[in-house]
This record gives structure tokens, sequence and C-alpha cells, in this order.
């Protein structure tokens, strides 16, 4: 039966009358053609979720993230419900926080303390703050491209940001360790700190990995300027390296921001950091109402267990390996050229003889109508729950996907 | 903010040019154009934009160059100046350094000015259609200014490399080539866009010109369709939303 999505049109006709946007933010569907992706889900288990109108995908995008162990896992929503019954966002603090804090503090390398938040936009915001309280400088390096969520500092909303909100950020290439020199010599003792991304991950183009002096060369640079080391780690967190994306790269930041998959799609965020920094953070002040909830916590309590217990890094880098390699040969089969970036448990193809997107959106939107979602423009996400066999129904609805587009474009 | 000497340009290089297509299709407005053969050139400051319209035969002809030997001069030692008489409030010096004595073509183009505004703001149904095309033509004209003189918008707009088109699916359309080191405006549809922003028809273009559509939520009803390069077309919604701004 051809995929329609009538249900989710209908329902989006709704949504666009009391909602602006209709679907607001990264879930928009407007990166689709309508009619040929679903834009309300259902139900999800697993490595798939249905639509509104019970169309069923394998799904390479895992919440854009979150879903490392695959949507409704029993362990993890178990441990949810089970604290949830207990009482949720109590007006003191649960022995969750402590017992998570603990947890964390041994599993990332970098993490001699952790503060606790609901998603990594207040992460990056917090490690910003530190870094100027730490320092008693102004400036933030970020690197051009990245994201660190839609507050003001960060740039990324088109709506309301004034000069004054980014005046002192400084952008740089990621990656380009001479321009990051450049930018020190220029505000030589008004640097407060750098947040990059572990590897580059941007959208809208391939992603790249940090050559083996990158990041200690950039370690070094810091600690010449006394300025603060942050990694952004809740795209790439848990996914690479239970002991942190740093760790995996070889760098030990001074403050590292995570989220995302820290409780399989449960709100919580954590900012932790290296001792040093301890009596800055002491002096902070970071809350939200919800930032204690004792559920997301015992959530994550039972994600981190969970991914201890089945290495879950080392099952979704396999996964994304035989993705990667099958759809190079697939695409390659058909006379397609495409370039296909990033570790493997976070991949990212793009056609390489295009830079408008036009084969990708048709191909995304092929393997939508056969069962199979993928983005075009921003990098996936696998998680423990697909199997091989997803894996090689994938690449069938992919290979249809290519000959779709060998068809319209030629090549 | 709205920077003068950029709205200067605005003004000069991509709402003036209106008139061609006005002239062409506005019976009232070619009728008006047939009151006088002549050509008149707008000289902003010493080294600003500079534009020559010129009325013949009933039809406007709008060109950045300058004619040997223009009928009216028209210079205004300051942007704002320009501004102003466009804008129709505040100090509108112009010193007319040529052709004092033939009013009658200041009041011409005057006329016809008037007429433009009347048709770009109009809501009636017979000039819907014009006023869209207008629109399109002025839209990406006032872009590519932007991408060439807007000193925020110039560093954006150079990272981009490749052609936008806006078409209105059952009409006109109109391209910004951002591909050949210097932006470009063109009315008609590219030949090979790298993104394109199409429209359900007029009534829709216009409602959005005029800021009354929730974009994104009418792309997912499928009334407005964003194709190719996403990341473009992010760039050119600052350059639409920019536009709102100076032509207030």
């Amino acid at each position: 039966m051809p995929y329609t999505f009538k249900k989710s049109l209908e329902l989006f006709a709704r949504a666009a009358r009391v909602i602006p946007q209709g679907i607001p933010g990264h879930l928009t569907p407007v990166i689709t053609v309508p009619g040929s992706y679903p834009y309300f889900a259902a139900k999800a288990k697993g490595c798939r979720f249905w639509d509104v109108d019970g169309n069923e995908f394998i799904d390479y995008m895992c919440g854009y993230g979150p879903m490392i162990l695959g949507y409704a896992h029993e362990k993890v929503d178990e441990a949810y419900r089970k604290q949830a019954r207990l009482g949720s966002c109590t007006s003191i603090a649960t022995n969750l926080s402590v017992d998570l804090a603990e947890e964390i503090t041994k599993t990332i390398d970098c993490a001699d303390w952790v503060m606790f938040a609901k998603n990594g936009a207040d992460a990056t915001s917090m490690a910003v703050m530190l870094a100027r309280g730490f320092t008693k400088r102004d400036k933030i390096v970020l690197a051009e491209e990245g994201y660190h969520g839609t507050q003001p500092w960060a740039g990324t909303n088109p709506v309301g940001i004034t000069p004054t909100d980014r005046a002192d950020i400084l952008m740089v290439p990621w990656g380009d360790v001479n321009a990051f020199c450049e930018v020190m010599a220029r505000h030589k003792g008004q640097v407060a700190g750098v947040m990059f991304t572990p590897y580059h991950h941007p959208v809208f183009a391939d992603q790249r990995l940090p050559g083996p002096s990158y990041w200690p060369e950039m370690r070094r640079i810091c600690d010449e300027h006394g300025i603060v080391l942050i990694i952004d780690d809740v795209r790439a967190g848990w996914r690479l390296d239970l002991r942190g994306s740093g760790h995996y790269f070889g760098i030990r930041p001074d403050l590292a921001c995570y989220s995302k998959a820290m409780a399989n799609g449960y709100a919580i965020s954590a900012l932790v950091g290296s001792e040093r920094l301890r009596i800055t953070a002491s002096k902070a002040y970071f809350a939200g109402s919800f930032w204690c909830n004792a559920p997301e916590m015992a959530a994550a309590m039972a994600c981190l267990e969970e991914m201890k217990a089945i290495d879950a890094p080392k099952v979704v880098k396999e996964l994304g390996e035989t993705l990667m390699k099958g759809l190079g040969e697939r695409a390659a089969a058909h006379g397609l050229k495409v370039s296909i970036t990033g570790p493997p448990a976070i991949p990212f193809m793009k056609f390489a003889n295009e830079t408008n997107f036009m084969r990708s959106q048709l191909f995304c939107g092929e393997c939508a109508s056969r069962g199979v979602f993928f983005h075009p423009h921003h990098n996936w996400f696998l998680s423990t729950a697909h199997t091989p066999q997803d894996i090689a129904q994938t690449l069938d609805a992919a290979d249809e996907g290519f000959r779709v587009v060998k068809e319209k474009f030629g090549g | 903010m709205v920077n003068e000497a950029v709205l200067s340009r605005v003004y000069l290089e991509a709402v003036l040019p209106c008139l061609e297509l006005l002239t062409l299709r506005d019976t009232r407005a070619s009728q008006l154009a047939a009151r006088w053969n002549g050509s008149i050139r707008f000289c902003v400051g010493l080294s600003g934009p500079r534009c020559t319209v010129e009325l013949r035969d009933s039809r406007a002809t709008v060109t950045p160059a300058p004619l040997p030997r223009p009928d009216v001069g028209l210079f205004f030692p300051h942007e704002i100046m320009l501004n102003n008489l466009f804008r129709g409030k505040g100090l509108q010096i112009a010193l007319p350094w040529k052709g004092l004595t033939k009013i009658k073509g200041l009041l011409t183009f005057s006329k016809l000015a008037e007429r433009m505004q009347e048709v770009l703001e109009s809501k009636d149904r017979e000039t819907l259609e014009l006023r869209a095309e207008l629109m399109l033509g002025l839209m990406s004209r006032a872009i590519a200014v932007l991408a060439r003189h807007d000193p925020d918008y110039k560093v954006q707009a150079s990272h981009l490399h490749g052609v936008t088109e806006f078409r209105i699916r059952t009409g006109s359309a109109s391209h910004v080539d951002f591909s050949g080191g210097t932006t470009k405006a063109s009315v008609g549809r590219a030949s090979s866009p790298d993104f394109i922003l199409e429209f359900a028809d007029s009534p829709l273009f216009l409602d959005v010109a005029d800021d009354k559509v929730d974009v994104l939520a009418k792309a997912c009803l499928g009334e407005i369709s964003l194709k190719g390069d996403l990341h473009m077309g992010q760039i050119v919604n600052i350059a639409l939303d920019k536009i709102g701004e100076y032509l207030l």
C-alpha cells in the first residue's frame, strides 16, 4: 500500500490555526515535500515510529538524538513510571540527584561535579556563565555553523536578537587552530571561554572529524591563555564513548554539556566540570522549576545502566558502519556519488555533486514513502534498537531511492 | 536598522525600475507617461547611486547608466533627501542642475510615482496580478541591492553561491543570482535554480509580501513550496525581512 498522509495534513491544518508554524522548531516538516513525509507521530517502539495515518517508519533521527536505546524502552520507562508514582517536582531535592551525579562523575572522565537542568541549551548557557565567572572576562569563542541552542547568545534565532546579545561572541571556523590563535591575539586577556562541539556537525554540510593534533593543540592554547575549554557534547554525547566525546577524541575539557541521549527521551541535561571550576559553580544561581524532577533522573540512571550493560557506543558504531557501507555501495551501483561523513553512530549522507540538496530531498522523500525516515540536511542517529535486519530493509528502500534520483538527475 | 545610503539604492535600483512594467501593463500609467518624452537623471551625492528614468512613447525605461544628455537632472546632496522624496516626508532638497524649466517632465514623473504607489498599495482584484508581478521584481532587485550594499547582509550573502527563484505557480517569476561575484536580479524563471520559493497564487504571494502569512505553516500545507538549498532560503528570508524594514 503506498503511504498517504491525509490525517497528518488534516491535523496540521488545525495546528496552523493555533500554533505559529504549526510545528515549530527543528521538528518542522518544512524540509519535506508535503504529501511525502509524515507530520505527526501516533506511537513509537524500538527504532520505529508510526504516524497518525498508520504508516510505519524505521527512524534514523531518533528524536534528533535522545533515543539511543530506542523508543518506549521498557527498563527506562519503568524506572520513570516507578519514580513518577512516588511524586514529581517535589519541593525539596531527592536522593536521585545525588545518585545520578555520583554515577555521572564515575562515568564521564572530565566530570568532577555535575549540575542538572532540562535541555542542552540550559547546560550550554550555564557553561558560558561559569566560564565568564571563573575568568572574569567577557568574550566567548564559538565555531561558525555550530549549534548550541536557540538562546540569544548562540545566535541561531532569526528573530529578536540584538547586536548587544552577541557583542561578546567571537566566531572562528571549526577546526582552524590558526584562526583561533588570531582571535586570541586580537582579544588578548578578554576571552573567557571557547565552546566547540567535539567534532563539527553542521547542517547542510559534511561532518568533519578532528585531526589527531587538533584537540591537544586547542587544550594547549586554552591553558596558555587561561581560557575555559568547553565541549558541547549535547548531540554526540553517549554515542561515541560513555566517558564522553572528549575522551573519545583524547581531550579533557574544563566543562562539558550533556543532554539528548542522557535519559533516552526524558527531559534532562547536565553540565559537568573539572575541579578548578567547582568553587565558581558553587557561587552561581542556576535553577528551573523542573530541573530537579526525580522521574527524569530515574530514567537517566536506568539509561546509563543499560548503556553500560550493552556497551551502547559499540553497538551503534557497528550498526552505523553497516549502514554507511551499504549506502555507499548501493549509491555506487547506480553510478551516484555520495559523501558519507561523521562517526558511524551519527552519520550523514549527501550527494557529492550537489550543493542545493535537491537530490537529497528527493532521495529522503522516496525513502520515506518506503518506510525509512532520513533527514536531507541534518545528521542522522543510530540507536541500539536498530537491528541488522532493519539496516537491510533500509538499504533496500535506499536502493529504490537512489534509482529514482538517478532517473531524475542522471547522476 | 535602516541604512539611509542602502535605502537610496533600494529606491533607485529596486523601486524605480517598477515603472517599466507599470507603463507597459497599466493603462493609466502609460497614459501618464505619454504626456512627456524625455529623461530625468537622479544623482545622490558625489559618489552615490545614479539612475535615469526615460519616458518615451508612453513607456518608461530605467537604467543605472547615465544618458549623455538627460533633459532633467536632480542632484540630492545627501541620500536622506532622496529617501525623503520617496517617503513623502521630511526635508526633500533636490538641486535641479539641469532642465529647471522642464516642469512638465517633473510633474509627469511625480504623477507616475503616485500611480505606482497606488498600484502597489491597491487591494483591487483588477490590479492584483500586476501588483504581484511588480512586487516579484522589486523583491529580487531589493535583495540584490542588500547583498551588494547592506553592511550586515553583504557578509551573509557572500556565503551564497547559486540562484534563488521566486515564482507564482500559475504566473510570473523573478530570480536572484548570487553566484557571479556580484549579486544580480532578473525577472522570469532561472534556468537552473538552487532554491525555489513557489507560491500557490498571487493573493498568497502578496499576503506574504505584506508580512501577513505564517510562511512555514503554509509551506507544510502545500500552499507554498520551498525546494532545494534551504540554507540559501534562510539567508534570503533574512533579506526579505530587511526589505520590509527598509520600505515600511
